[in-house]
């Protein structure tokens, strides 16, 4: 019986842990005319492949330091990848081709600072970063609304 | 090994080169069939897989290159797609490529020295490529043309190497089975095959085993064949046993039958002589059964003909030479006594030792009797049955022998029988061929038993006289002979009388050998011929010359006239009253340039013999009347100018015609010409001979007979023939004062001559003593030495006009007027 009630503990545990996991979003400047994007148009941004928004306003991606956990994080729950398969699928794109990687912002604030003063700007933060009214989330990361 | 003929070697190396050849081609039909349908199944296979391998090479390829294609067409991005498809172009399968995402191409490249037909476009590989962030997306394709050329080199590359090892495979296995064939089983063969052709069975020959395959199946096969070669050898030799037997069997039937029906008579006897056996054709002939003849000797049938040296003999040979041939006199059962051919052999046994004789004879006395009649026929004559050339030769060789060893001497005696030709022409051959019959028994009854009288043809015989040793014999038998042929001979009721003239010759003084004699025997004949027949003369040297060359002669004879070698002389014939010229008788003379002067006697013969006669004698009148016209055209005479003419001209040749031609050729006067006939020649063929003188006599010519008084003179012959003159023979006026009978002679044809009003002139007039005589008798005219010799045609005027008027003459009259005789 202690076994089947430790079991049931621990996933209750993990169950309470979930919450406490930092909550990525998208976000634009809120002057760039999009209210929301798909996964799809956020992958196509940020992994190069096409850098405007659907009414034609180019797309400026932001990509925190390789030191931030939440890069790591916005790259596995965006395309699966690690952030080595990352460096290797930009690598070949730097090396060969002319598409170029996102810029790094300097921090998640330089991200949402950057975004919330270029209307082109697009970046991704933790939802509790987003503390200013001229950026908008425009997709959550790990959110159902993809 | 003995050579074989040409054509079974020949057939042995076509038999040897067919197997191997058939070998050859068998295994290597079938290598090369395998290995091309190896090749072409490789080939397809090989075409297949490497289209198979290219296109999964491709496939890696473009596995190998997905992720970058993926991310230049998720990226969109030009450069890295043109980057991508500038790797894929590494690949020289790969002849182009394209990257495109979405409706735009992002990447187009193509191999620089690639063609690339539409064909191979169609046969282009794509491959979508998906997202690198999601497999499920497709954010592009890939298509790639292979470079179908350089992969089918490649594969033509591999096909050829692959074709190659197949082919070269297939010869190593070819040529190890061909060698392996020839060796083991075709040089084996051959040799078996050559001693077989070497090989004669009936000899015992054997096939020798072949090296190294003693014990397979080669080996086995050579077994068997010996096998067969013993079997066949044995069977022959039985069949050739079989085949003596047979013989010997047929041979001991034959000799059975040989000596059954033998026509010869057989005796055979044992060693000791006594008979054993005799067959039937003995009995027949002796008389005497078998069963009479055994244990008997074969003397019982002797004839006692034989004496002791002749059995001596007789045994001498038979047990010296093993055999005897002869003849030997028999006994017959009869007591008749006959000659047989005997033929006594030896058989002696194995040992050598006598161990019978065997007597073979026959009959033959029909064979004598043969032989004896053709020896006869063979050395006699068959109609008078003396003997003939050959005996009289072999008879010759024995008395010239016989007279060499005694120092005596041979006679030959050739006699010719005169004027037999005339008997044989008047009477027939067959009173002709009677006469000689005749003649040879007078003749054997005039010589000795052991003399010879021969016919040598003809009318002409040959006595030879052995061991004369007196030539005194010789003349009185040829006397004998004479005098016995001149007797008349009582043919078919007619009493002929001829004679003959006879030749002689001694051995060893007138020849050694018998044709030399023989021939001047015939010489020495003829000399007593022309001494006037019916006499005998001795061979003398100056006959054999006149002898010599006869027909060398009468070859000559046949050009003379054409070389103009006759000439005429002229004698003259005087009236012995008045002295004066009334005649001039034409005499031929012949000179050959070579030969000089050849007599008339000589050749006149000659000419008659070969029928020249005629010619000549028409050259002979032609040149008188020629001569005698001359003379009258220059004055001399006239005078009677003589020619002989021959009996043969009178009868065979035209004579009337002749004459006529000639006289009117010349243009001299007929009855000046004078032609002269002997007695024989017109009796020869009376009315004809009256006839043609009739004829001559109205052309106006004088008609004469010559030599009158030697021949047939018939008085009433003599009238019919109406001639003008009677000649008298020379041998009468040269026997005037020698012989009585002569002159008397003379008389009578003087007197003959007034009574018929016939002139008649003597001739061979050479004493005044004769001439004399001659006016006494009241003969008209005369010639001869006394007067003159015959003179040259160039000499005549001269001696003319000197002896006309020596006797107070003249010499001849301008126009000469003829005078019809009287």
């Amino acid at each position: 019986m202690y076994s089947l009630l430790r079991a049931a503990l621990l996933i209750a545990l993990l169950c309470l842990a979930l919450p406490a996991r930092a909550q990525l979003v998208v976000i634009v400047n809120a002057a760039a005319g999009v209210e929301q994007l798909s996964k799809a148009q956020v992958i196509n941004i940020f992994l190069g492949r096409n850098r405007e928004y659907s009414n034609g306003q180019s797309a400026v991606p932001l990509d925190l330091p390789a030191s931030s956990p939440d890069k790591a994080l916005f790259y596995r729950n965006l395309v699966n990848k690690d952030l080595e398969q990352m460096d290797a699928y930009w690598a070949r794109l730097v090396f060969a081709g002319n598409t170029s990687p996102p810029r790094l912002a300097l921090s998640a604030l330089d991200a949402v600072q950057q975004v919330s003063t270029n209307p082109g700007a697009i970046a991704y933060v933790e939802r509790k970063d987003v503390n200013s009214s001229r950026v908008r989330i425009v997709f959550s990361v790990g959110g159902v609304n993809n | 090994m003995p050579r074989r003929p040409l054509r079974t070697r020949l057939n042995m190396r076509s038999l040897r080169n067919s197997l191997r050849l058939r070998t050859l081609l068998i295994v290597g039909g079938t290598a090369v069939l395998t290995a091309a349908l190896f090749i072409m199944i490789t080939l397809s296979i090989t075409q297949r897989q490497m289209e198979q391998q290219a296109r999964a090479s491709l496939d890696e390829l473009i596995d190998a290159m997905s992720s970058m294609a993926s991310i230049a067409c998720f990226a969109q991005d030009v450069t890295l797609a043109n980057e991508t498809a500038q790797s894929f172009l590494k690949s020289s399968a790969v002849a182009r490529v394209s990257i495109s995402a979405g409706n735009s191409v992002l990447a187009l490249a193509t191999r620089p020295d690639a063609q690339i037909s539409a064909a191979d476009i169609q046969r282009s590989i794509t491959r979508q490529v998906s997202s690198p962030f999601n497999e499920g997306e497709e954010v592009g394709q890939v298509r790639l043309t292979p470079n179908w050329p350089e992969i089918n080199r490649r594969i033509e590359r591999m096909v050829r190497y692959g074709a190659g090892m197949m082919v070269a495979l297939a010869c190593c296995l070819v040529g190890a089975v061909a060698l392996s064939i020839g060796v083991l089983v075709i040089q084996p063969v051959k040799n078996i095959s050559d001693q077989l052709h070497a090989l004669d069975a009936a000899e015992g020959g054997m096939l020798g085993q072949p090296l190294h395959h003693e014990d397979n199946e080669l080996g086995r096969l050579v077994l068997d064949i010996n096998a067969l070669l013993g079997r066949f050898r044995s069977a022959l030799q039985l069949k050739h046993e079989m085949h003596l037997a047979q013989v010997l069997h047929e041979r001991t039937r034959l000799s059975a039958a040989v000596f059954e029906h033998s026509q010869e008579g057989i005796i055979i006897t044992d060693a000791d002589n006594r008979i054993v056996t005799v067959n039937e054709a003995f009995s027949q002939i002796t008389g005497y059964s078998t069963d009479e003849a055994v244990g008997q000797s074969p003397n019982f049938i002797a004839s006692g003909r034989h004496d002791k040296d002749f059995y001596a003999q007789m045994w001498a040979s038979i047990l010296g030479t093993g055999h005897w041939k002869g003849e030997l006199w028999n006994r017959d059962k009869q007591g008749e006594i006959r000659p047989y051919w005997y033929s006594i052999s030896v058989v002696r046994d194995n040992g050598g030792a006598i161990a019978n004789y065997v007597a073979i004879f026959s009959d033959i006395t029909e064979h004598r009797l043969a032989l004896q009649r053709i020896e006869f026929l063979a050395h006699h004559d068959t109609l008078t049955n003396l003997p003939n050339r050959v005996l009289t030769l072999d008879r010759f060789q024995h008395a010239s022998a016989t007279a060499r060893r005694d120092g005596t001497g041979v006679a030959l005696l050739y006699i010719d029988l005169d004027n037999f030709k005339y008997v044989n022409d008047s009477f027939g051959h067959k009173a002709g061929d009677q006469l000689l019959k005749i003649a040879a028994e007078r003749l054997k009854q005039q010589v000795r038993e052991t003399d010879t009288v021969s016919r040598q043809g003809g009318d002409e015989f040959l006595v030879i006289l052995p061991n004369v040793a007196d030539e005194a014999v010789v003349l009185r038998i040829a006397a004998g002979i004479l005098e016995a042929l001149a007797r008349s001979f009582e043919i078919e009721g007619h009493a002929l009388g001829i004679s003959a003239s006879i030749g002689i010759t001694l051995f060893p003084q007138h020849g050694k050998d018998f044709d030399t004699l023989l021939k001047n025997a015939d010489a020495a004949m003829y000399a007593a011929k022309a001494a006037g027949k019916n006499t005998c003369r001795q061979f003398t040297e100056d006959m054999n010359v006149d002898a010599l060359d006869k027909l060398k002669l009468k070859a000559l004879l046949g050009t003379a006239i054409e070389n103009d070698e006759f000439r005429l002389v002229f004698q003259p014939q005087i009236n012995i009253e008045t002295k004066a010229i009334v005649g001039a008788e034409a005499l031929i003379r012949w000179r050959h340039p070579e030969q000089g002067e050849i007599s008339p006697a000589r050749f006149i013969p000659l000419a008659e013999e070969s029928g020249l006669i005629v010619p000549i004698g028409r050259w002979v009148i032609e040149e008188a009347c020629r001569q005698g016209k001359q003379w009258f055209d220059a004055g001399l005479g006239p005078f009677v100018v003589a020619v002989n003419v021959s009996a043969q001209q009178f009868n065979n040749g035209d004579i009337l015609g002749l004459v006529e031609e000639i006289l009117y050729g010349t243009g001299f006067p007929a009855h000046y010409l004078e032609l002269e006939f002997t007695e024989s020649g017109l009796l020869n063929d009376i009315c004809h001979s009256i006839s043609t003188i009739e004829q001559l006599k109205s052309l106006g010519v004088k008609l004469a007979i010559d030599d009158f008084g030697t021949g047939y003179s018939s008085l009433s012959y003599l009238k019919q023939f109406k001639v003008e003159k009677l000649k008298i023979d020379q041998s009468f006026v040269r026997d005037i004062g020698v012989n009585a009978e002569s002159l008397e002679i003379i008389r009578a044809i003087i007197q003959l001559g007034k009574t018929l009003r016939l002139e008649v002139i003597a001739e061979g007039v050479e004493t005044e003593n004769q001439l004399q005589t001659l006016r006494a008798l009241d003969c008209n005219e005369a010639q001869g030495y006394l007067i003159s010799k015959p003179l040259p045609a160039a000499d005549w005027m001269a001696f003319y006009q000197s002896w006309m008027a020596r006797h107070g003459m003249p010499s001849g009259s301008v126009a000469p007027s003829p005078q019809q005789p009287v």
